[in-house]
């Protein structure tokens, strides 16, 4: 049993997500809405507001902890790694828990590079024959079933967590659903992530080696210990 | 002075704003967009002007006002029929913050009131309207008009001017007030003199003046208080400008300026600004609309008498994070000679107002409630994350819009 702080990175769609993953991911735990309910097996959810916002929110997580009331025993940070490796944000969040004296561990789970990199992990929605050209050339130009979306590179647009979130719009589009980062809607399954880091910490043999991994510190189903 | 509580119904276009408390300085609605926050305000000043007999939209709609005024609590319940599709009878300029040059075609609409009831928490006042009467403490009153409140048509009865007076004293900010306006000569050299010699207080107090008549009234009779009040405090946040002045637009305008925009019979009045390293005047459709919404708070503030409900929308549209804690201080300085209810959704401006007046507004469907921050349990908390983070935490902000 834990008590688990966790701040992630955006204000809408990671919340829905990882309240919903979270019992999942530590069964038997439940979630709370202020820190002054902490018991043995609960966890508390902050919205980082995104990069840089969310260092804020690290240092007031710290502060809380810190309180001589405190019952947390883990920290948890789920960001994006956005425009740089994995290994780049975490060494910054390591960074900033030294900085702030994190008295409790402090573990990272971070997607390559945005949370819509995760929901594209989702084998079932991607249609394999699609009728929309776009999908078919989104596919042509990188196979999102059969491959890893997290070494998924730019495929043209500004930056490369815009082109995944572009994928990820034509997708849902082909099944006649939207999606916006605003109203999310219904959370996919746990599975979708637990692909992609599955596939950082631990590549199939033969695979080839991610440029990042092994990060045992980011595996969410990973001990808490 | 100040609004208790407001609950209204329009089923017209089928909304209702369930009973809303508010308090009598500062409150702060907070909400996703969409979730009414606007029309909350929208309906308000709707009421309070339908009230003291101005032209109002309130179509099929029925309310319920609470206010206070000294030690009394009037209750105002008001219930509106339907009219035929109104006639167009005027298109009118009504430039906002963003937009100069928007105009509207402004229906004139003559609401009927079908149903009234005004009573005071003292028991000294009964006034009902229905099937066409109306009765004042028991007594059948001849027939009267129904496009008007009994609240507007009885204004001048004891028990009813001091309600008057209070719903008349409940604006919206908006930058219009301070755009250049026609200019009534007679009435500017009749309030010099009158106020001349009279306490700020007494020219605050005056609320038939237009806005910027005023603001050239304060300038001219109470230079000190002007220069302290207005252009010292606008000076403190722009440090670039140099002077604040109400005048003839005509004054500051270059000759050329003047021949071409300007007939020679019309007198505008307008607000102007200097500032360094600019040549000549910088007049209020020429300012930025930061700068315009700025100055708009600091003469609202100076130029509202006590007891002034002031309603502003969007409050930090167009300030910068150089006018907004200026800005915050002085309405946070007002507050309860002033009530304020303001629609935000700045982390600033929600970190620096006290959980107290924060007031979040939800809607399901077409019905919205309004609850107070102690009615959100994860808002009492010890956490150090910022107010505006704990906030956007809570489920009842999350979740305060669904359709």
């Amino acid at each position: 049993m834990a008590t688990i702080y966790v701040i992630v990175e955006g204000a809408r769609t990671e919340p829905i997500l990882y309240g919903k993953w979270l019992p999942i991911l530590v069964p038997g735990h439940r979630e709370i809405n202020r820190v002054e309910d902490a018991t043995d097996d609960i966890y508390f959810i902050v919205a980082g507001h995104g990069y840089p916002s969310y260092m804020d929110r690290i240092k007031a997580a710290v502060e809380d902890i810190r309180h001589p009331d405190n019952r947390f025993t883990h920290l948890i940070v789920c960001v994006d790694s956005e425009e740089c490796s994995v290994a780049k944000r975490e060494a910054e969040l390591e960074q900033v828990f030294r900085a702030h004296d994190c008295p409790i561990p402090a573990r990272t789970i971070i997607a390559d590079c945005c949370i819509e990199t995760w929901l594209l992990g989702h084998r079932k929605i991607v249609r394999r024959n699609p009728e929309s050209a776009e999908l078919r050339q989104l596919l042509d130009l990188y196979d999102i079933v059969g491959r890893d979306p997290e070494r998924m590179p730019n495929l043209g647009a500004s930056t490369r967590a815009r082109s995944h979130l572009r994928y990820l719009r034509v997708v849902f589009r082909e099944r006649d659903l939207s999606y916006t980062k605003q109203r999310p809607g219904r959370p996919p399954p746990l599975t979708t992530s637990l692909r992609c880091v599955s596939a950082r910490t631990a590549p199939p043999t033969g695979a080839p080696t991610s440029p990042h991994s092994p990060a045992s510190s980011t595996s969410p189903a990973g001990s808490l210990g | 002075m100040s609004i208790l509580e407001f609950s209204f119904t329009d089923h017209h276009r089928r909304w209702e704003l369930r009973p809303v408390q508010f308090k009598p300085a500062l409150n702060l609605l907070v909400g996703l967009s969409g979730v009414g926050k606007t029309r909350i305000l929208q309906s308000l000043e709707a009421v309070c002007h339908a009230g003291i007999g101005h032209d109002s939209a309130l179509l099929e709609c029925q309310w319920t006002l609470e206010v206070k005024v000294g030690e009394t609590v009037y209750t105002w319940h008001a219930e509106t029929g339907t009219q035929p599709a109104p006639e167009i009878v005027a298109i009118e300029g009504r430039g906002d913050d963003d937009s100069d040059d928007e105009f509207f075609q402004v229906p004139r609409q003559h609401i009927t009131f079908s149903r009234e009831t005004l009573t005071n928490d003292q028991g000294t006042l009964e006034v009902s309207r229905g099937d066409g009467e109306i009765a004042f403490n028991n007594n059948r009153l001849p027939k009267l008009k129904d496009s008007e409140s009994v609240l507007s048509l009885l204004r001048q009865e004891p028990l009813i001017e001091p309600l008057f007076q209070v719903l008349s004293r409940v604006h919206k900010s908006s930058a219009h007030r301070i755009r250049h306006a026609l200019l009534d000569q007679r009435a500017r050299e009749r309030a010099r003199v009158r106020y001349q010699k009279a306490s700020l207080q007494d020219l605050q107090e005056d609320t038939t003046l237009p806005f910027l008549l005023k603001a050239s009234v304060l300038q001219d009779t109470h230079p000190d208080d002007f220069a302290r009040l207005v252009v010292d405090v606008y000076r403190d946040i722009f440090p670039s400008v140099t002077d604040v002045k109400v005048g003839l637009l005509s004054d500051f305008l270059s000759e050329r300026e003047r021949d071409q925009q300007l007939p020679a019979y019309i007198d505008l009045i307008d607000i102007a600004l200097r500032e360094e390293g600019v040549d000549g005047w910088v007049t209020s459709g020429r300012m930025s609309s930061g700068m315009r919404r700025t100055l708009l708070h600091v003469l609202e503030l100076v130029l509202s008498p006590p007891g002034t409900v002031l309603l502003i929308d969007e409050y930090e549209n167009s300030m910068g994070i150089n006018c907004l804690p200026a800005i915050t201080d002085h309405i946070l300085d007002r507050a309860g000679e002033l009530q304020f209810i303001i629609t935000s959704h700045h982390p600033y401006v929600i970190n620096n107002v006290a959980k107290d007046h924060w007031m979040v507004v939800h809607r399901e469907g077409s019905v919205v409630e309004v609850l107070p921050a102690s009615a959100i349990p994860s808002l009492d908390t010890r956490s150090s994350q910022d107010a505006f983070v704990q906030l956007m935490n809570s489920k009842e902000y999350r979740e305060s819009a669904t359709d």
